[in-house]
């Protein structure tokens, strides 16, 4: 479990600092405490109840610290990890099915957002932000996940922990 | 069989009552003047304490690159100063007279706020827009600075927005691009002596410029011509930078002039602002 907590502390921590350093209109826009949700999901076992009570955990913090939107990420994470469990029952745990998870999530992420603020008149309907939202997050987001799997991965091996692969 | 499919149809209708309750939450909490509770208050300013530690290396680093940069330019620099001293005490002696007739014609007009009656607070932008669509920037001044709600903020080349959310150690900057904030604002563009009153409409992401609307057509507005607040409303004070104009066309029925104004502001990398608060006896 400690690796799991300090993959999530990290993660989320990261997401700021790199909003920091890199322009906003740039092609790396961070999602790293969303990405975190793929890596973690193969050290809960069959605890899954466990892993989305973490989920909704985090989602609530990012709601708190970040976007001021209580309750909104948390549900949506919550969502995302459910469909994460789902996948993972198809899929085994590597490099590649990290990154096409990593491309699943981000683009699903960005379009639930989009849809629930247009559909709650914050957001003007605009087709073209929605795609720029999700192109300028792949590139990041995916090397991000496949860095944090192959660190998590040999962690894990050389202390012998846990996990579903 | 019936049962069943009266069993189907509640579960229906409670999913839709559950996605209409959740989008009026989601409606409630996505607005701009909701108040933090004293527990989301507590945790933001815990993280961004966090925050700001982790980027005093961060800043150091940063700033050492950026003073090797500066050092080749630095003897031209100097120079360029060295003149400006030169005027310095004639422009504080029209400054000290100007703001005494500016005293007694805000007196005369009845005036409440222009920039003079502002204290200006520094901040560092702790993080930028994480959350993509709401175009807000997290600041590391909060209420214990004397931070409010519905306060300007600018930084050294023109308006950035308002204060919308604050907790005691950090505060949340919605950014002029931002459509629920832009589209409200009174400016005002110089033509050399005189003032032409208009509305910002809206911000152009793609093409990084504002729009002014409500300029009657025979107007002659040249380019470049600087736009600054008008100061009406409470928000913004009179005569902050908002950018230049870059081009005018006008509406469809050839009725109104519609300007295109550049920001003075880079929007995308904001690292340092300054938050405009009223002077006390102006509170």
């Amino acid at each position: 479990m400690k690796l799991v907590t300090l993959t999530v502390i990290i993660s989320f921590l990261l997401d700021s600092i790199i909003s920091y350093l890199i322009p906003t209109n740039s092609l790396l826009l961070p999602l790293c405490s969303l990405i975190s949700l793929i890596i973690i999901y193969p050290f809960f076992h069959k605890e899954t109840n466990n892993y989305l009570i973490w989920s909704f955990g985090l989602g609530l913090l990012y709601d708190i610290v970040y976007t001021d939107t209580i309750f909104l990420n948390a549900v949506l994470f919550l969502m995302i990890a459910y469909m994460i469990k789902m996948i993972y029952q198809y899929l085994s745990n590597n490099v590649l099915n990290v990154t096409i998870i990593s491309f699943i999530v981000v683009v699903l992420y960005r379009s639930m957002v989009y849809l629930l603020l247009i559909s709650v008149g914050y957001l003007n309907n605009d087709f073209n932000t929605l795609v720029t939202s999700i192109y300028s997050s792949l590139l990041l987001n995916i090397v991000y996940g496949i860095i944090l799997y192959l660190i998590t991965n040999y962690l894990s091996y050389k202390y012998k922990i846990d996990k579903v692969d | 069989m019936t049962n069943k499919k009266l069993e189907k149809k509640y579960i229906i209708l409670i999913i839709l009552l559950g996605i209409a309750i959740f989008l009026g939450v989601v409606t409630k909490i996505v607005t701009d003047n909701r108040k933090l509770n004293p527990l989301e208050q507590g945790i933001k300013d815990i993280v961004v304490s966090l925050n700001k530690v982790i980027n005093v290396p961060i800043n150091y680093v940063k700033d050492k690159i950026n003073e090797s940069n500066e050092k080749d330019d630095l003897y031209h620099k100097y120079k360029k100063i060295e003149q400006q001293v030169d005027d310095y005490y004639n422009q504080l002696a029209k400054i000290n007279e100007l703001e005494s007739e500016n005293k007694e014609l805000k007196k005369l007009l009845d005036i409440d706020y222009t920039l003079a009656d502002y204290t200006y607070l520094n901040a560092l932008v702790i993080n930028r827009n994480i959350g993509y669509w709401y175009n807000t920037i997290t600041i590391d001044k909060g209420r214990n600075s004397g931070v409010t709600e519905n306060i300007a903020v600018i930084n050294g080349d023109g308006l950035i927005g308002k204060v919308i959310k604050t907790t005691n150690f950090s505060s949340t900057i919605k950014l002029l691009t931002s459509d629920e904030l832009n589209s409200k604002i009174s400016v005002k563009i110089k033509i050399e002596e005189k003032n032409i009153y208009g509305l910002l409409t809206g911000y152009k992401k793609d093409e990084k410029c504002f729009i002014i609307e409500g300029i009657s057509e025979n107007i002659d507005i040249p380019s470049g011509a600087l736009v600054t607040t008008t100061g009406m409303g409470d928000v913004f004070p009179s005569g902050i930078i908002i950018g230049k104009v870059r081009s005018v066309g006008t509406d469809n029925f050839d009725l109104a002039k519609i300007v295109e104004v550049e920001s003075s502001v880079d929007f995308n990398n904001l690292n340092f602002v300054t938050i405009l608060k009223r002077k006390a006896n102006q509170e």
